[in-house]
């Protein structure tokens, strides 16, 4: 906490959804597991990733890290101060900081608004309540230059989000984050939605952004080499943990986590040869339910290199050396078992 | 200076003509009838549509001027299905969006008294109100909007859930917006199209529960005219006298279509994803 | 290695009708699927790569749509002039498909070999037991667990993945000679795309199945396919085998798209390249080539005429459709 260095700080951050049953007395049912002990730090500058598939939790740790989603225990703190002891004023000041840049360039942009409303909305929000001294004379201009800086044309401003193509809405959607200055970036899968030549476009634009503006990134997606462009850390989770964290080139060219190794070869190289050659590890079926009960490591029952120790007890996330951390048995040097 | 877009639709205009068309015979109606509404003749009595007579629709068994009790009504159609969808429309939508917003026990608590209401008949619900309250206008005006209050709540508590969940919601919370600034900003113009469907739907259907409330002898009593009662007193003498049904069905049947057709082309003109794209 | 040709496509034209006018989704579009082979069709969202499948099978709803021009053939019979009778009995006897959403495509009300054994008993007229049998038995070939008490499953009670092997199941019920799979891993993950494609892969080794694999994922195609049809508003504007593409691409457009994905060990602080712009309105498609707009190399005469197809080195399997290959094609 008290090194400047770390803009963002996530503690053992779990979040859990109940399962509700019952049409007139809603009963729970259980837990779905979304998040469940989740711990990573951002220094400034950096951008880290968090990859995975569908339903490990990604998303929902990036919301819960931005208020939006109501951890079941842990803590967030951002510039060293816990947020989740912020009253909603100090929150909504704070917030200020940190914005997010949604996966559905069509579903996060309000159908009946246009889009320069849209971007100035949250310097409007500011301004109205008394945050930030700011004339509607120079909202509209600094609306102009954040098109502008996007790669729109300020004179779209009148334009309704379906008059856009989905590139450009994600532009939209980028301008209105950047609009409050924030020093942190929640990018939940920006450019999953996009076509190829147009997610490359977005990628570009926001690596631009970060240097200019020198913005910290947490950069979520499941697409491997999207985030390896562009992070320089990456944290692998599966069903609601990270199981390794490492830099961007030694996750790539040194995976040790079993999981992260097939999820590594299973990714469709843009290389036929390499292609061929290769040797895949296909994993046996899906992803467990987060909602069940279980004790043991999470990847036990697809892991191809499963211990009797990895079905009654569970592994840490524990260093292999400075900038190489993993959750699994088959790296647990004797000296570190108690 | 552009065209409104409204005037661009088809079927929205031929809705609103049809409805401004009724709007000034109700004006016409207040300062000229073509005969005293209630006015009983009986030299004239069951007489068929003439020039000559004067009596363009024809009269009724009592010689009263069918036009001139058409034009009598239409206030009084106009008037009750106006209000009655207003009052409806305001507690149903109020109810819906705090249960919607809200969620969680004030949804269920809600919606299970919305779904009470629902299981009944509408006419059926309507009757009893009106047994209940007793027969005079106000009471219509209320029977009706109470029979409305469940639908515009499930409507509106619909698309304020499912509007809930898109993602400019959350940017906007994620924006420092508060509770009312996201549902008034957010949530509430984008559930208007569904709801302003159902509240054209309304005004035509508060036109038949009014008509059958007074063809049942429960709405608006004679001799004061409205569309239902006058045709409840052609059911004696229809095969004799057809004009005397004829034409008030014909009104209230012109009247829903035009409500109808309003409803129709407003949602298309409401949503701006069906604008033109440049 | 010239091989039978299973399915021929010739001058396929599709349009739908809009309130904004006529889109021409499929413009011109021929091409062969070899017996064995896979081809992948390439391109980016609306660039009609689904439309021309669907049209090979006449499954474009009128109206909107409609094939206004071409031909299919498919053992010397043109599909397109088919009666939906004959029709009916190719599709899923001959020629199946797999589609994007495989939990739209399933009847969520009816039981999972129920829906497999459905083709068995109308194209093979088996037995209910006998098309129990066989669709437990498929499912276990796709690699389903506990096959047996699975088959009495739902649809719902099935993960994406494995409903997504279901169809598969469904689309090799009857042995097809051609599977048509439309973005079939899109909607799922990468570990559970990598048992998908490996099962496609299998049966079209194991069986001499002939895929037309339509996707938007240049992986997917390295990893699968033989030969490659690369899309761009409604024409095909590059074919080549698989290798021809990735190290020797020829049109602007496949050149721009190969080099804007990034790949992994692909150093980071080099900028990614792209292409500037957004496909363009079909309905509105500009006078000339339509990748003018984006071509960093665009010349007079691609705002005058449209590119036909010239093969490179006389190779009729490897063509481009731009006016930078003119000359290549003359001197082959």
């Amino acid at each position: 906490m008290g090194n400047p260095d770390i803009l963002l700080d996530v503690k053992d951050l779990k979040v859990h959804f109940p399962i509700e049953k019952g049409i007139l007395l809603k009963k729970n049912a259980g837990w779905i597991r979304a998040v469940d002990g989740v711990s990573f730090s951002v220094r400034k500058g950096e951008s880290l990733g968090l990859v995975g598939e569908s339903g490990c939790g990604k998303s929902t740790t990036a919301m819960a890290v931005a208020q939006l989603e109501a951890a079941t225990a842990g803590k967030v703190f951002f510039e060293g101060r816990d947020l989740s002891l912020l009253s909603s004023e100090e929150l909504r000041r704070a917030r200020m900081n940190f914005q997010i840049v949604f996966q559905d360039p069509y579903s996060s942009l309000n159908p009946r608004m246009r889009a320069g409303d849209l971007i100035a909305e949250p310097l409007r929000i500011y301004a109205g309540k008394k945050i930030i001294s700011i004339s509607e004379n120079d909202i509209q201009k600094k609306t102009a230059s954040l098109m502008d800086r996007c790669g729109l044309s300020p004179s779209f401003a009148d334009r309704y989000p379906h008059e856009f193509s989905g590139g450009q809405r994600q532009r939209i959607g980028i301008a209105r984050a950047l609009s409050l200055g924030p020093k942190l970036i929640l990018a939940d899968e920006p450019v999953s939605a996009l076509d190829v030549s147009i997610q490359s476009q977005i990628l570009n634009l926001l690596k631009d952004l970060q240097q200019e503006l020198d913005l910290t990134f947490l950069f979520i997606a499941h697409d491997l080499a999207v985030v390896e462009y562009f992070c320089s850390r990456i944290a692998v989770m599966y069903l609601g943990q990270i199981v390794e964290t490492a830099d961007s080139q030694t996750l790539y060219q040194q995976p040790m986590h079993p999981y992260t190794r097939a999820l590594l070869s299973a990714v469709p190289l843009p290389d036929p040869k390499s292609a061929r050659t290769r040797k895949r590890i296909i994993l046996k079926g899906d992803v467990p339910s987060p909602s069940a009960v279980r004790s043991g490591c999470p990847f036990m029952e697809r892991c191809p290199d499963v211990m009797e120790r990895c079905r009654v007890e569970a592994p840490v996330l524990s260093d292999l050396n400075e900038k190489h951390q993993v959750a699994c048995f088959l790296y647990d040097s004797p000296s570190k078992q108690i | 200076m552009e065209k409104p877009r409204i005037l661009k639709n088809g079927i929205a205009v031929t809705g609103l003509v049809i409805i401004l068309f009724y709007i000034i015979m109700i004006i016409v109606s207040v300062f000229w009838l073509p005969f005293d509404s209630s006015a009983m003749d009986v030299k004239h009595v069951l007489e068929s549509p003439s020039f000559k007579t004067g009596h363009l629709f024809g009269t009724d068994e009592f010689g009263r001027d069918v036009l001139s009790r058409i034009m009598k009504g239409s206030s009084v159609s106009l008037i009750i299905s106006i209000s009655a969808t207003a009052f409806g429309a305001l507690i149903g939508i109020l109810m819906g969006i705090w249960a919607g917003f809200l969620g969680g026990r004030w949804d269920n608590f809600i919606m299970r008294i919305a779904d009470i209401m629902f299981s009944f008949p509408s006419l059926l619900l309507a009757i009893f109100i009106m047994a209940v309250l007793g027969e005079n206008t106000y009471n219509v005006i209320i029977a009706v909007g109470i029979v409305y209050i469940p639908q515009f709540a499930r409507i509106s508590r619909g698309a304020i859930i499912s509007l809930k969940s898109n993602e400019f919601v959350r940017a906007a919370r994620s924006n420092g917006a508060g509770d009312s600034y996201i549902l008034f900003r957010h949530l509430l113009p984008n559930s208007m199209p569904p709801i302003i469907v159902q509240i054209s739907l309304s005004l035509s259907v508060a036109i038949l529960l009014e008509s059958s409330l007074s063809f049942l002898g429960l709405g608006i009593q004679p001799p004061e005219p409205s569309w239902g009662n006058m045709l409840s007193g052609a059911r004696k003498v229809m095969m004799i006298a057809p004009w005397t049904a004829i034409y008030p069905g014909l009104a209230i049947v012109t009247l829903v279509l035009g409500f109808n057709l309003l409803g129709d082309g407003l949602r298309d003109v409401l949503d701006p994803r069906l604008r033109n794209v440049r | 290695m010239s091989k039978e040709i299973i399915l021929h496509i010739e001058g396929l034209r599709t349009e739908f009708q809009t309130e904004r006018g006529v889109v021409q989704a499929v413009n011109d579009v021929s091409f062969d699927l070899h017996q064995g082979e896979t081809l992948g069709i390439v391109g980016e969202s609306g660039c009609g790569k689904s439309v021309t499948n669907f049209s090979i099978l006449k499954l474009v709803q009128y109206p909107p749509g409609r094939i206004t021009d071409g031909q299919v053939l498919y053992n010397e019979k043109n599909l397109l002039e088919c009666s939906d009778e004959e029709i009916r009995t190719i599709r899923g006897k001959h020629i199946a498909m797999i589609f994007q959403d495989p939990l739209t495509s399933l009847n969520p009300v009816i039981k999972v070999w129920v829906q497999i054994a459905e083709a068995l008993r109308l194209h093979q007229g088996m037995s209910k037991k006998e098309a129990k049998a066989k669709a437990i038995e498929l499912l276990k070939l796709i690699g389903i667990p506990d096959a047996e008490q699975r088959a009495d499953n739902y649809p719902h009670q099935f993960s994406g993945g494995m409903r997504q092997r279901v169809m598969i199941a469904m689309a090799l019920s009857c042995n097809p000679d051609v599977l048509i799979a439309d973005e079939p891993t899109t909607a799922l993950d990468v570990t559970i795309q990598a048992q998908i494609l490996e099962i496609i892969k299998n049966l079209s080794h194991g069986r001499k199945t002939s895929v037309i694999m339509i996707t938007h994922d240049l992986g997917v195609v390295a990893e699968m396919c033989d030969a490659v049809c690369v899309m761009y508003a409604g024409r095909i504007v590059e074919r080549a085998s698989v290798d021809e593409l990735f190290y020797d691409p020829k049109h602007p457009y496949s050149i721009g798209l190969l080099n804007s994905i990034p790949r992994i060990n692909q150093d980071s602080d080099e900028r990614l390249h792209s292409i500037s712009g957004a496909p363009p309105d079909l309905i509105d498609l500009p006078h000339g080539c339509p990748f003018r707009p984006r071509c960093t190399q665009a010349m007079d005469i691609c705002a005058q005429k449209s590119p036909p197809e010239f093969s490179i080195g006389g190779n009729e399997l490897r063509t481009v459709a731009c006016w930078l290959h003119e000359k290549e094609h003359s001197h082959g």
